[in-house]
């Protein structure tokens, strides 16, 4: 009896098998790194309209966040800027810059001035400014170093995973309520001794912390967790709501 | 297997009936709708370049193309809008909220208005005003609907032809000088209870003394007004103090409900309604009708009745009354009426019960009428609740302005069928759709005629109204009306406090207010800001003291309110004569009079 099997068609299945694993895998890892908000959304830096250059404004001439986005404190949406806000520096300084022309055009007409949008949450999450910031969470934990961007770029994935990073351990990214906008703080700059002066040790800790020399990010969350009473939560409805 | 759906063949035999309008009205526009086989556009793509296949063909490709590019996997690029300019107050994504009121029939109803950008979004009633805490009804929720409502009047418009503001104002220029002394000038308006269209309507006099000034409302009770002056006196009210009452009897009175009642009268009774503590009690509530409403719902012991039993079940409980409290007052009214012997046809026992619960609360009872209901009932009931003292207790008399020059939609209907009204201001009202059938009659034709044969006769008519309606139909100008939202205006609340109603966005078709159209008949330029209203309020208006004050011996109202139940007594002779005139005088004759 013939065979009916040429003699290579042994070693199909095995190929077929380690060709499909490869290719899943592969798909899989792919669609990992690709489709996700850390590759697809970090780096968005869409041109403006008006090339604004925050390192400028921040870092070189000193301007605090709430100059510009005066509402973050107050309400869940925080504002970008209206033309009369540019307008009232720009009447004087830079008045002629070529750049600043659809300001200037804004304020002729009435027509606003359109800023791409960059840090977009899907409309399924609610997310609210004024929590956050006046319970110790910087601009920068979420929009990065935007005082050192000359052009306004997405630094941070936004996907949930990242968001409940700070929601499990919020003591990881906590800092005093008057640093907040202070987008350049590092743990170091904290003196222990005023720190734990004006704000207390968490219970159950011995050591003499204003006696360190330095404290550390946990040490600090810590204790504005425990100070503050910050209760995060994991439930779905914090935010799917 | 394919089901062929056969079309049921059109009865041959019988009568035809229409499955639609379109097929009554059967226009060659519907006929070619109906007879082409595929939607307009699908007709289309029957050519040679365009068939069906080629169509399906690229559409394939373009979804397919747009699928492998990449274009379709971006991100849409959104934008982020600021104000030009700060609007002061304004918190981007935080709601503002504003007072004012809504103007109704009944009274206004003060509000707190949710906005958000400057746009109300909301409705409710004002948590800290008395007349509200807080408490809205069906018409004020509807009401930010009637703001948006596409179908409002957008334009200006002479005989259906749409005109600018510039053409009307040369119009009003030019009519301004052939009204004259305002011998044929007239103005149909609504009841808003407005001090400063009051206001305004007395400078107007001063301007045209001949004009007529009817105040006109389907609804509106000429019954309840006339007995209640005739009663008590020209420029008073009486308001109804539910939540003092212990026993309640309505006659036909939907107290409950907000077309007839108000917030106030509902909030008042279920006040008593509440047990918290076990020296709470609950007031008892008998109710008379002849119809479902919701407070026959809300009743401890309702009886169904006829329409025409109710005058009659007035007369039994207040001989019943009258007979308990021995009161001269109610004693008079009843001695001028005559009841035929076996006319009432009703449960005895059911109204002993409910006179027996009424006179073993004297003082804290209350008895309603129903506003529809006829003078000779409304005169009734202001007796028994004189005769067991509730008149001061739990119906006080407040003062209401009543301007003794108003006429109603009969009185302008006569003097229009004289042919005497030349000009006609319409203020809202819709009076082609809703007056009553056969106003006037016409001497020349012997006939009774309706609102549009009268409406034919006068040659300039300016119709202020918020759609474009019957009414405007039969009228020469029509303006867009602007939305209590949308205007600076005032108002009394059916208690008498006064209430300011202020804009919460411009007119969104530039409409114009009643103040604007009134202010621009006088010839005066356009009032944008509130000054028209400050105006009012600095010239003092002698205001009842409405908000009542804790101890009720040291209120001056309360006392006032206490002299309203001698003042009932000693208008006896008056009423007597009334009375005398005609046992139960028509509503209709009671304007004329």
């Amino acid at each position: 009896m013939a065979n009916f099997f040429p003699r290579w068609s042994n070693w199909l299945p095995l190929k077929l098998a380690i060709c499909s694993f490869v290719i899943v895998c592969g798909l899989t890892a792919g669609t990992w790194y690709y489709v996700t908000p850390k590759y697809t959304k970090v780096g968005y830096e869409p041109i403006q309209p008006v090339p604004f250059p925050h390192d400028v404004h921040v870092t070189q001439l000193g301007m605090d966040c709430r100059y510009c986005h005066s509402f973050v404190e107050v309400g869940a949406h925080s504002n970008v800027p209206n033309t009369q806000t540019c307008m009232s520096c720009h009447q004087q300084v830079q008045k002629d810059n070529p750049k600043l022309e659809p300001v200037r055009t804004s304020w002729k007409t009435g027509e606003p001035v359109q800023w791409v949008w960059i840090h977009r949450l899907p409309d399924y999450v609610f997310y609210n400014h004024s929590a956050h910031v006046n319970r110790g969470i910087s601009c920068a934990s979420c929009h990065g170093q935007i005082n050192h961007m000359s052009v306004v770029a997405d630094a941070k994935p936004m996907s949930m995973k990242w968001c409940l990073e700070c929601h499990r351990n919020p003591e990881n990214f906590l800092r005093p309520e008057d640093q907040i906008t202070n987008l350049d703080w590092k743990p170091d700059d904290v003196n222990p001794a005023e720190f734990v002066g004006k704000y207390g040790k968490p219970a159950g800790v011995t050591e003499d912390w204003s006696k360190k020399t330095h404290l550390t990010q946990r040490e600090i969350g810590q204790t504005l967790k425990e100070r503050w009473n910050i209760q995060t939560s994991e439930n779905c409805q914090a935010c799917h709501r | 297997m394919k089901r062929v759906f056969q079309h049921p063949p059109a009865p041959t035999a019988g009568r035809r009936y229409w499955r639609s309008t379109d097929e009554l009205a059967d226009t060659p526009e519907f006929r070619e709708w109906l007879e082409r086989e595929f939607p307009f556009s699908a007709a289309q793509l029957n050519g040679d370049e365009w068939s069906r296949r080629s169509f399906l063909k690229l559409m394939g490709a373009s979804v397919a193309l747009a699928g492998f590019g990449v274009s379709s996997c971006r991100r849409p690029e959104l934008y982020l809008v600021p104000f030009t300019k700060t609007v002061e107050w304004t918190i981007p994504g935080k709601f503002l909220y504003y007072s004012t009121a809504m103007p109704r029939r009944n009274g206004a109803i003060p509000l707190l208005v949710t906005t958000v950008d400057g746009r109300p979004i909301k409705l409710d009633g004002n948590p800290l005003h008395p007349m509200s805490n807080g408490a809205s009804d069906v018409f004020v929720q509807a009401a930010i609907n009637e703001l948006y409502n596409p179908l409002r009047a957008k334009r200006i418009a002479e005989n259906g032809q749409t005109k600018s503001v510039a053409d009307f104002e040369k119009y009003l220029n030019d009519l301004r000088g052939k009204i004259g002394d305002g011998g044929g000038l007239a103005f149909l308006v609504e009841e808003t209870h407005s001090p400063t269209r009051e206001r305004i309507r007395g400078e107007l006099e001063k301007m045209f003394p001949r004009m007529r000034w009817c105040v006109y409302d389907p609804l509106r009770s000429e019954a309840q007004n006339f007995a209640t002056q005739i009663s008590f006196g020209d420029d008073l009210r009486l308001v109804p103090r539910i939540e003092r009452a212990d026993v309640i009897l309505a006659l036909d009175s939907d107290f409950l409900d907000c077309a007839e009642g108000d917030i106030a009268s509902s909030r008042a009774f279920t006040s008593r309604r509440r047990v918290s503590a076990p020296k709470d009690s609950m007031n008892r509530l008998y109710v008379v009708e002849n119809r479902y409403t919701l407070t026959g719902a809300m009743a401890d012991h309702r009886m169904r009745l006829p329409a025409s039993q109710i005058p009659l079940i007035a007369h039994a409980i207040a001989m019943k009354v009258a007979t308990a409290t021995k009161d001269a007052g109610l004693g008079s009214v009843l001695a001028t009426l005559q009841v035929p012997a076996g006319a009432a046809q009703f449960d005895e026992h059911w109204v002993d019960e409910a006179v027996n619960d009424l006179v073993s609360r004297s003082g804290a009872g209350l008895v309603l009428a129903g506003s529809q209901q006829p003078v000779v009932v409304q005169l009734l009931v202001y007796g028994i609740n004189s005769a067991l003292k509730n008149v001061g207790r739990t119906v006080l008399l407040r003062e209401l302005h009543r301007n003794q020059n108003d006429n109603s939609i009969l009185q302008l209907a006569g003097e229009m069928v004289a042919g005497r009204i030349k000009q006609l201001f319409i203020l809202g009202a819709n009076p082609v759709f809703n007056a009553p059938r056969a106003l006037a009659f016409d001497p020349s034709g012997k006939t009774w005629i309706d609102w549009p044969e009268l409406q034919k006769k006068v040659p300039d008519i300016i119709r202020l109204g918020y759609y474009e309606d019957e009414t405007s139909a039969l009228s020469r100008w029509n303006l867009p009306a602007s939305h209590f939202l949308e205007s600076w205006s005032d108002a009394l609340s059916s208690e008498g406090h006064y209430l300011a109603i202020q804009p919460m966005i411009l007119p969104l078709f530039g409409g114009f207010s009643e103040l604007d159209l009134l202010t621009a008949v006088m010839g005066k330029p356009k009032v944008d800001g509130p000054e028209l209203v400050i105006q009012w309020q600095y010239r003092g208006w002698n205001c009842a003291q409405p908000l009542e004050r804790t101890n009720p011996a040291a209120d001056p109202g309360i006392s006032r309110d206490r002299a309203g139940a001698r003042l009932f007594d000693r208008r006896r002779t008056l009423r007597k004569q009334l009375v005398a005139a005609g046992n139960a005088r028509s509503d209709h004759e009671a304007d004329l009079g």
